[in-house]
């Protein structure tokens, strides 16, 4: 749902729009099927949190837009707001952690080569960085939206 | 406007769409179409393509969330769906009761008699994961319930399958497995996720656990009284015993909330989840297989049961269904 929301900060889309977009904010990781794409709009629909932008038709086949409402802003911006808070505070306790030195807390373990995990495969991207980028794209996606349509989101 | 030449895909794709209810059909099928193809891309008939099964299994989903009520079902789906969550807040809340019955029982012939084995004690155990699935869907968290309910439906199946030989495994363990797997169903189909689970105070949720002593206070003094009348004096006991034990006690208790939920106009997902409730005790309770000589006091008892059972179901049913919001379009 975040991430949906979040796909329809900066303008209207449509379904696989949509699915597009979700795909490309998540750097592939979320792959929306149609069906549950369709059952999350319902679910936002429902909340008002997106509404019905326009309807076109392309190609004979037919396109409706959704585009985020105010209510799913306020509620995009809260979101944003908890998980930026959350990965702050990751990163804080990571930051004091790399200051204090890791090895301390583990001194019987084994020395691993630097940058690579215990099952030796390279390591992906933290989770709390993942989330702190999302969170940090969505309110900067949510301000620009604010500031093109001159009021607060 | 051009319209496109009509592919196979696309042709497969609204055949795949089908699993919908017509209602949803009729707002959403041009659209979801439009986006599985503009996904797949055009591909020539030549190549047979089909539908990823993934996509498939999505739509599928999809369906079963809109018939029972996700957000953009008609109202009458969503009194099915509401329906759906009351069968399974009462066949949670019954295996829970039977559970902390089992428990008790355990302890007092722990007691009273002799110890019991070690299997018996691990079971009566491994079945207590229903009152936590109980109290967990009752508190709104339903995917703990539900993982709880699934170790509660795994343990009790599994009674139920080694308790006795295979040959005399027969048409009651058949109706306990039903009762079994259409609870489970019910609590994963039924709340889905666009369903808001209600958070009911503690109060609310522990309360009614209170009824699993009813049984044992009932019983037991009919036991010591049949355990202490010769067994030619006792056969009066025992057509009382049939109704003072869960089962029994759960049937007057589907027959009173029956005729209260009619008399009081409930909604018709009370009235329905009611008549499944019914539905599923009668069969558990009829005499199937089971010879009138063999068990007099038994065997008659499940023919009053399972009439009366009847009775209810049906007046539950026909109000029920009657009183359904009739079929219109979802509109976003």
């Amino acid at each position: 749902m975040f991430l949906a929301l979040t796909a329809l900060v900066d303008e209207p889309r449509h379904g696989y729009g949509i699915v597009q977009e979700v795909d490309r904010l998540s750097g592939g990781r979320v792959q929306l099927k149609i069906g549950s794409l369709y059952g999350v709009l319902d679910r936002l629909a429902a909340d008002g949190l997106v509404g019905l932008d326009r309807e076109e038709v392309q190609q004979g086949r037919l396109r409706r837009y959704y585009r985020l409402t105010d209510d799913g802003a306020r509620a995009l911006a809260a979101e944003a707001a908890r998980l930026a808070a959350n990965a702050e505070v990751a990163t804080a306790r990571l930051r004091a952690r790399a200051d204090t030195g890791p090895e301390t807390a583990a001194p019987e373990s084994a020395p691993r080569e630097r940058g690579r995990s215990s099952t030796g495969r390279a390591p992906s991207t933290r989770p709390a960085t993942a989330l702190a980028v999302l969170a940090c794209t969505a309110l900067t996606a949510l301000a620009a939206r604010a500031a093109a349509d001159g009021g607060v989101a | 406007m051009t319209e496109p030449d009509p592919v196979l895909l696309e042709q497969r794709y609204r055949a795949v769409l089908r699993l919908l209810p017509a209602s949803y059909r009729a707002e959403r099928e041009d659209e979801m179409v439009a986006a599985f193809m503009e996904m797949s891309g055009e591909v020539p008939d030549e190549r047979g393509p089909r539908p990823r099964w993934d996509e498939i299994a999505s739509v599928a989903a999809l369906a079963v969330r809109v018939r029972l009520g996700a957000p953009g079902a008609e109202p009458r789906l969503v009194a099915w769906g509401e329906a759906v969550r009351l069968v399974a807040l009462l066949g949670v809340g019954f295996q829970a009761l039977i559970s902390l019955y089992s428990l008790l029982s355990l302890g007092a012939a722990a007691l009273l008699v002799e110890p019991p084995s070690a299997r018996h004690i691990a079971t009566t155990m491994a079945n207590c994961a229903w009152i936590a699935a109980y109290l967990a869907v009752m508190r709104g968290h339903v995917r703990r319930a539900k993982a709880a309910a699934l170790v509660g439906c795994g343990s009790s199946l599994y009674v139920l399958a080694t308790g006795l030989p295979v040959e005399f495994l027969g048409w009651s363990e058949a109706a306990v497995a039903l009762i079994l797997v259409t609870t489970m169903l019910a609590l994963l189909a039924g709340f889905h996720r666009g369903v808001q689970p209600a958070r009911r105070p503690w109060g609310r949720a522990v309360a009614p656990l209170a009824v699993a002593v009813l049984p044992l206070t009932l019983e037991a003094p009919l036991i010591a009284l049949m355990n202490a009348m010769p067994p030619a004096d006792s056969e009066g006991l025992m057509w009382a015993a049939f109704w003072l034990g869960p089962e029994g006690l759960a049937i007057l208790a589907v027959l009173v909330a029956g005729a209260v939920a009619l008399t009081r106009r409930r909604s018709p997902s009370v009235l329905l989840a009611l008549a499944t409730a019914g539905m599923l005790l009668a069969a558990y309770r009829l005499p199937v297989g089971l010879p009138l000589e063999f068990n007099q006091p038994l065997w008659v008892t499940g023919v009053v049961q399972c009439g009366m059972l009847a009775v209810m179901v049906s007046l539950l049913l026909v109000t029920g269904i009657r009183a359904l919001p009739a079929g219109r379009p979802a509109s976003l």
